[in-house]
């Protein structure tokens, strides 16, 4: 028994100390510089605390608006029979994984009102919403529609029944959307920077300001601490709130019956999902629609200049080649996320219950942020023990570990929901370990990698905060040069940005749907 | 005096007719038992009175009126499932209280000792046995004090020594509570010992 455990042990340990040393070593580096008598005068000047304030605003604006434009929607998807459900839910949940400068661009042309706090409250709800509907919803399917029903032969109207009944128990549910919501808002980067007022930066966007243009690496590292301990503290408040808010409440295995909408509300909430989806698709149509216009009309003129660019210009780096460029690093870290995230889970699995904190461990770099990521590594590049600047597989890495939580949260899910005994009838029809662990989750496991490697490769061809830090000047990746194009002026610019944007979310679409399809359907996560 | 009247109700189910022609009626402080198999669409019946479910045509009027437009909310009746479904996140005592227009810690007090259940206000719903659950969900709808009551299977759950005691417990209750009510069952003699009369779904339909 004993040598087990401790075989156990020692196969989780090894593995893992290779993935803790690089998901930590990042956040070393920015520890290592932030943390020091430099850091004062950071900390109390005034402006620090502006942009500290001005982050958490938008933020908790960003949160509500999500959670309440997702309520009626997950309440019409997993309680009623919506006609297309599926589709309607696909739709919703594609902004997920979309690269943020792409969405941002989106916004920037469709809004009337870029360049301002709704603008970017606006394209967070359109990456959110669908995330808490998923959220939400999954409890919400659960819960007995008989107790509803109890409440009003107890005489409660629907409202004082909703407030008094399901709200209370949606609260575990509601409240793990609002602190995931919050975590992606509080450290949103991409969105920020192109939909922002450059005079109102969030923490990230200081962040990257003082790192690449003044060069103020201290200040930046002060910042990225303070950002770690304010998402470190935010999660330790969070999950103490989730155990007071946890109901002990038996849930069946299944889902409710969904049952034909009947009411007026009921009708509403329905047609609503439909608004919302359309709402959701409009940015993504616009942008498409956005770079077929030309100055004298409509036409592939943005494309031709993405191909073959005019010398001399920005544009004179092709577009076409830095996403050639950002498909070969995306190919790179995702070999490396894969890696690491099968080490990483395999780990957690033989760990057994020890398991539980590695399981938030490998979830730190959710909370770290991508620029944090990013700024690590450049500081490990500059002040590091060895000279690693312009090391070409710095930016496969930081996307690699941006990446990791997303695989290893495919992953886990779908290995702990197998059958211990599937193994066990293997073994007694003859078969080794090897092979009764093969037959009984291999192929499983086997697909269940080929949608995480999908997913990691999604989110590190829109990759932009970490990238942004680590990508040489003269070697952009897709995402970094339509950055670099808005920055200019000039409707070319514009245009060239709008095309590349268009190919990098077709790329996105195709891989996240080549990933839907190969999902096994069981597990849970996201 | 008639309260309750059922007249030529029809119940649909995804499509197709489940019950057609009810006719039903109940008398001030009577308990019917209504009896019939398992999936015969009782518990339909009783969730179209209860107003939770709507029936195709027909009426149920009480005391005259017709309720059909009445949502079940404002129908003042009162509804115990199979399953007890206490709220999961109030103790036994908010679970009694929950219908009540004003909390009445008393009232509570004294229907807990009605269900045999006295000093149970701080339990938590999941660490009740079946019996005493379904007791918990018995005083709560007796807490809103319905104009009438409608059990559904209301002990089908439970196991054969403790169901007989329940019946002649709730039988017991009720009588003295005065409250009209409609208890579901498929089995014969609860049916005969809860109620004052007893018929069968054949009959209503018939």
């Amino acid at each position: 028994m004993t040598s087990t455990t401790t075989r156990h042990t020692l196969w989780a340990a090894l593995p893992l100390a290779l993935v803790a040393v690089l998901v930590l070593l990042p956040v070393a580096m920015v520890v290592a510089v932030g943390w020091g008598p430099d850091a004062l005068p950071v900390l109390t000047a005034p402006s620090t605390w502006r942009v500290i304030g001005y982050t958490t605003f938008q933020a908790a604006l960003s949160t509500i608006g999500s959670l309440a434009l997702a309520m009626p929607a997950a309440y019409a998807l997993y309680r009623l029979r919506v006609p297309g459900r599926r589709m309607w839910l696909a739709i919703l949940t594609i902004p997920f994984i979309l690269p943020t400068v792409v969405v941002g661009l989106a916004f920037r042309e469709l809004l009337p009102f870029p360049g301002t706090t709704a603008a970017i409250v606006v394209a967070h709800i359109f990456f959110n919403v669908g995330l808490s509907i998923r959220v939400i919803g999954s409890l919400w399917g659960h819960l007995d529609p008989r107790l509803e029903q109890v409440g009003a032969s107890l005489g409660l109207n629907p409202f004082t029944t909703f407030r008094r009944i399901t709200l209370p128990l949606l609260a575990p549910a509601i409240s793990a959307a609002a602190i995931l919501v919050l975590l992606f808002t509080f450290t949103s980067f991409g969105v920020v920077l192109v939909l922002g007022d450059p005079a109102l930066p969030t923490i990230e966007v200081d962040i990257y300001t003082r790192a690449m243009q003044r060069l103020d690496l201290t200040g930046a590292a002060v910042l990225a601490l303070v950002q770690f301990v304010i998402v470190a503290a935010a999660i330790v408040v969070s999950s103490i709130m989730s155990d007071r808010l946890a109901v002990r409440q038996r849930l069946g295995d299944d889902e409710m019956t969904r049952r034909l909408p009947q009411s007026p509300i009921e009708r509403v909430a329905t047609g609503y999902v439909v608004v919302l989806a359309v709402a959701v698709a409009v940015p993504m149509l616009s942008l498409v629609v956005r770079s077929l216009r030309v100055s004298d009309g409509w036409g592939f003129a943005w494309y031709a200049e993405a191909v073959s660019p005019t010398e001399g210009t920005t544009r004179s780096v092709s577009a076409l080649s830095t996403l050639t460029r950002s498909l070969e690093y995306a190919g790179l870290a995702t070999v490396i996320a894969v890696f690491l995230g099968v080490i990483a889970t395999a780990g957690i699995l033989a760990a057994r219950r020890r398991g539980r904190w590695l399981d938030g461990a490998v979830m730190l770099p959710l909370g770290v942020s991508a620029v944090t990521v990013g700024l690590g590594l450049l500081l490990l590049s500059v002040r590091g023990p060895i000279d690693l600047r312009g090391w070409t597989v710095l930016v496969p890495l930081g996307q690699a570990l941006v990446a990791l939580p997303i695989v290893v949260r495919v992953l886990l899910p779908v290995l702990r929901s197998t059958d211990p005994r599937m193994r066990q009838v293997a073994a007694t029809l003859g078969a080794g370990p090897l092979r009764a662990w093969w037959a009984a989750e291999g192929p499983i496991a086997a697909r269940a990698t080929a949608v995480g490697a999908a997913f990691a490769a999604a989110v590190s061809l829109g990759e932009f905060g970490a990238t942004a830090f680590l990508v040489r000047l003269e070697t952009p990746t897709a995402p970094v040069q339509i950055v670099r194009l808005l920055g200019r002026p000039g409707e070319a610019n514009i245009g060239v940005a709008t095309a590349l944007a268009v190919l990098l979310l077709l790329l996105t679409v195709i891989i996240v749907s080549v990933a839907e399809r190969i999902r096994p359907r069981r597990g849970g996560g996201w | 005096m008639t309260v309750l009247e059922v007249s030529d109700l029809r119940i649909d189910y995804e499509g197709q007719v489940l019950l057609d022609h009810v006719n039903l009626t109940v008398g001030a402080g009577e308990v019917v038992a209504l009896l019939g198999p398992s999936g015969s669409g009782k518990s339909t019946l009783l969730r179209c009175i209860a107003g939770v479910q709507r029936p195709e045509s027909g009426d149920i009027r009480w005391e005259g009126a017709s309720v059909l437009d009445i949502p079940a909310y404002r129908r003042g009746f009162g509804l115990v499932f199979q399953d007890p479904l206490l709220f999961p996140h109030r103790d036994v005592g908010a679970n009694v209280a929950f219908g009540m227009k004003a909390r009445d810690d008393n009232r509570v007090a004294h229907l807990l000792t009605l269900v045999g259940l006295s000093g149970f206000q701080r339990r938590d719903p999941s660490t009740l046995s079946g019996g005493e659950a379904q007791r918990v969900a018995l005083a709560r709808a007796l807490a809103a004090e319905p104009r009438l009551l409608l059990l559904d299977e209301p002990f089908g759950a439970l196991d054969t020594d403790l169901r007989e005691r329940l019946v002649r417990e709730v039988r017991s209750l009720l009588t003295s509570a005065g409250v009209p009510a409609i208890h579901v069952t498929h089995d014969r003699s609860e049916a005969d010992a809860i109620s004052d009369r007893v018929v069968t779904l054949a009959e209503l339909t018939g």
